[in-house]
């Protein structure tokens, strides 16, 4: 009896006596793969992130910009004026001038006699022209060119986000 | 024991997968101990059959995992991850996706912005069908059928009409009682795009415009008759063909003429329904006349200003107490010949001398007129109460009234020599054509003593320039209209009036019944076909109308406008009336009116015409046809006006008296006119009740 309880316990040992270099090799060839793979998960997840982050910026950008054009020009009785990168709009009350800061790389808009307010953010820079498409004194229409850019120094492909718009508003204020 | 499993409970079960193990790895195994049982969670293939039956306390021994395992656990992990990046694709994708369904839609906007632009600049611009827009020329207009932007985006612009129903609801065309309403339309804007994920995609916007902005100007009422050339009172209107009945208010209408006759009235308002030679003859202001031909500049002078060889044609003439002689002399002048008077010796006595002759002046206007002469005291035998040498332009011959001269040399006290005085001017003397006498005087009021003087003239010339008067063609030159009258159920031709300012002048006429004779004139006894010299007065045309032959039922009149030259002739209005059959209740058959021209304050945009007619009494004979024209202003009343359009353009006419939408030539003008022809058949008449013009300022 005593015997074949050693004889057991002996069998016992035998069967865990440790890993063997081929079980090691692969195991950590396998381990390996999985944690290359997580890793590059990983990367992609932050990448496409940071792709995401640039892109809606730079549409938030646009739909801010275009509403501000939008409402002001609609309400608009009249174009005072109209060169490539500004424009002054004559309303119900204060005159109101958008102008394209390309020193700056932005976009300002001016109520009356008040300080120009910027209406992008500081994460994208702005470029464009306004387009004066009025006919006789008849139609009188303001056509806009918008380009967005996400500010990308380092020159990041992940930061690599832009777009280009075209529309033109007519004004309604008038009659 | 062999390396065979043997599940005690079970000693036939054999689990091959546990062939060969030298050991276990048991880091990715695990399990837990419950109710007596090892239960395993690691990765193998479990019997089914009997799965407790691995669980017991050797079965546990055999925990780890074999190559199967390995390989579903790398194929599980690989399905996780796809999954997981594809979801990561799937979300960057879907925004590129937001930021291109966001410029389709800017596009999209553009496209309905591009409308109400054209909107504002003209309804009638906003033709159905698809176009595309663009802003090539400055502004915004449609142009072809689509436009493809940045390559990838397609949009088309729609126009289409819109229908209501009685309560004005916006239903589907097709759907019973639906009637278009052309003051709305429907615009959508349509944008076309294979999205990144190559699925086709669209975006439409849709909207309704309307004419909000626009105007109306109604005229309900022509009681007030013809001849207000601008809108101000609106009962009244510009003019008509004297067939149209205005008297009852709130229509007009043809009128009645009695026992069946009709008149032709040729009013030469409108210069293209006249043929003639545009040099010649004018068609301005309701009346065709002779085109005056501006003056030329004549010039002229006095003759034998140097006296070199005789007086010739000077005359000499004296009045006075004592007679003076006037001679020529042939030497002592300045130089050669010289004119003299001569008083002989005296005293008490008063004598004036002069020579003249006559010259014709043919200016109307005269320019300039100037008189040059030389003058000498020669003989001055003592003081003289007076000696004074003149110069007169008169319009009658005989002796000069002093005080009337052009010039005077003063008292003179001694002789002289020879003294030239030059550029007299004399116009003032010349007021128009005709006979005038150059003279040059001398007046002696002798003194208590007896004396004697001499005074002689030189190099008298009298210059003059001016121009002639405006004068009149003298050839006859000729007008008729463009198109014959057809007096429909004629039976003779009655009448033949004119209404004329010939001032000494006169008018002449052919007629031509479009027979194929060509122009006729009555001879005395018949109408003949006339040479080019062969015509009438209209009191002989008149006299003899009733001989004109009918079977064509047609007529027109070439006019020859006779003038000598100076006669301004004026022709305002040919009249030709003519009898019907009897039977015919006596309405005329057809009849215009011209509207007053309405000023709507800026350069517009017309939209739409309609009117309300009466014409079930005598359909479909009768019918009311409608033209519009319009003039930009000129200094505050209409300038040259479009030519008359209708519904098809230039020269045709609005027929329905439903709302229609008039033609874009007619834009951007201030001043708007129309014209109604009504039409009949004789016994009944059709009436225009109201016509409604429908512009946007």
């Amino acid at each position: 009896m005593i015997i074949n309880l050693k004889s057991q316990i002996s069998n016992l040992k035998s069967l865990n006596r440790g890993f063997t270099l081929v079980e090691t090799i692969i195991y950590v060839a396998i381990v390996s793969i999985i944690l290359v793979s997580i890793s590059y998960l990983i990367l992609d997840i932050l990448g496409s992130q940071t792709k995401n982050t640039a892109q809606l910026e730079v549409s938030y950008n646009l739909k801010t910009i275009a509403n501000f054009l939008r409402q002001d020009i609609k309400a608009a009785q009249n174009i005072n004026s109209l060169s490539g990168q500004t424009f002054n709009l004559a309303m119900a009350g204060d005159d109101i001038t958008y102008n394209f800061d390309l020193g700056n790389r932005q976009i300002t808009r001016q109520v009356g006699s008040l300080s120009p307010a910027v209406i992008n953010t500081n994460q994208v820079m702005i470029n464009g022209s306004f387009f004066d498409f009025s006919y006789l004194a008849r139609s009188k229409n303001v056509g806009i060119n918008l380009m967005i850019e996400y500010k990308n120094p380092d020159n990041l492909p992940d930061y690599n986000a832009s777009t280009t718009i075209d529309f033109a508003v007519e004004l309604r204020g008038r009659r | 024991m062999s390396n065979q499993f043997q599940n005690p409970n079970n000693p036939s079960l054999i689990l091959p997968l546990d062939k060969g193990r030298k050991g276990r790895v048991g880091l990715l195994h695990f399990g837990f101990k419950k109710f007596g049982f090892v239960w395993d969670l690691g990765f193998r293939i479990f019997d089914f059959r009997h799965p407790l039956r691995l669980a017991s306390s050797e079965a546990s021994r055999r925990l780890g995992f074999s190559l199967v395992e390995v390989i579903l656990a790398v194929a599980l992990f690989g399905l996780f991850a796809t999954a997981l990046i594809g979801l990561l694709m799937n979300s960057y994708g879907s925004n590129l996706q937001a930021a291109e369904k966001d410029k389709a839609n800017f596009y999209a906007q553009q496209g309905l912005e591009a409308v109400w632009s054209i909107r504002r600049q003209a309804w009638n611009f906003l033709v159905n069908g698809d176009h595309g827009v663009n802003t090539n020329a400055g502004y915004w207009q449609f142009i072809g059928t689509s436009d493809l932007l940045d390559d990838r985006y397609t949009r088309v612009v729609n126009v289409n009409n819109i229908c209501r129903n009685a309560s004005s609801q916006i239903i589907d065309c097709s759907a019973p009682g639906a009637i278009i309403d052309l003051h709305t339309k429907k615009v959508s804007s349509k944008v076309t795009y294979s999205a990144v994920t190559g699925v086709n995609n669209e975006i439409e916007l849709i909207s309704y415009l309307t004419t909000w902005q626009s105007k109306d100007w109604i005229q309900t009422d022509w009681s007030g008759g013809s001849g207000q050339i601008n809108w101000s009172n609106p009962t009244r209107y510009f003019t008509d063909d004297g067939n149209i009945d205005y008297l009852v208010n709130g229509e007009v209408k043809l009128k009645n003429l009695g026992g069946g006759c009709g008149t032709k009235i040729w009013p030469f308002d409108v210069p293209a329904d006249y043929t003639y030679d545009p040099a010649k003859i004018e068609v301005i202001g309701g009346f065709a006349q002779l085109v005056a031909q501006s003056g030329f500049i004549v010039n002229g002078q006095s003759i034998n200003a140097g006296f070199d060889t005789s007086l010739t044609p000077w005359i000499f003439g004296s009045w006075g107490t004592i007679t003076p002689t006037g001679s020529w002399q042939s030497s002592g002048g300045n130089p050669g010949g010289y004119a003299r008077i001569q008083f002989p010796t005296s005293k008490n006595r008063i004598s004036g001398g002069y020579f003249q002759q006559s010259f014709t002046v043919t200016a109307q206007t005269i320019n300039s007129a100037t008189l040059n002469l030389d003058w000498i005291v020669s003989q001055y035998s003592g003081a003289a109460d007076s000696l004074v040498l003149y110069a007169f332009v008169d319009p009658a011959a005989g002796a000069p009234a002093l005080g009337q001269e052009v010039w005077n040399s003063g008292n003179q006290t001694a002789t002289t020599p020879w003294t030239s005085v030059a550029n007299i001017n004399v116009a003032s003397k010349i007021t128009g054509p005709g006979t005038y006498y150059l003279k040059i005087a001398a007046y002696v009021d002798y003194p208590g003593s007896n004396r004697q003087y001499a005074v002689g003239f030189d190099n008298v010339l009298l210059t003059w320039s001016g121009t002639t008067s405006a004068s009149y063609p003298t050839d006859r030159p000729m007008i008729d209209p463009v198109n014959f009258y057809t007096a429909a159920g004629i039976e003779r031709w009655s009448s033949f009036t004119e209404t004329a300012q010939k001032n000494g002048g006169e008018i002449y006429y052919q007629l031509n019944a479009d027979d194929g004779a060509g122009w006729r004139y009555w001879n005395g006894s018949n109408w003949v076909i006339a040479s080019v010299n062969d015509y009438n007065t209209a009191a002989v045309i008149n006299s003899n109308l009733g001989d004109f032959p009918t079977t064509t039922a047609k007529i027109k009149f070439k006019a020859f406008l006779a003038s000598d030259g100076s006669q301004s002739v004026r022709l305002d209005q040919v009249n030709v009336g003519w009898g019907q059959q009897t039977g015919v209740s006596g309405y005329a058959i057809s009849g215009w009116l011209e509207s007053s021209a309405f000023n709507t304050g800026s350069q517009s945009s017309l939209n739409l015409i309609s009117w309300d007619e009466e014409t079930a009494n005598c359909a479909p004979a009768c019918d009311i046809k409608i033209q519009i024209r319009t003039a930009p202003n000129s200094g505050g009343v209409p300038g040259i006006w479009t030519p008359w359009f209708g519904l098809a353009g230039a020269g045709t006419y609005f027929t329905s008296p439903l709302e229609q939408l008039l033609s874009a030539d007619l834009n951007f003008n201030q001043w708007v006119q129309y014209r109604a022809e009504l039409s009949g058949d004789g016994n009944a008449t059709p009436a225009l009740k109201e016509i409604k013009i429908n512009y946007t300022p």
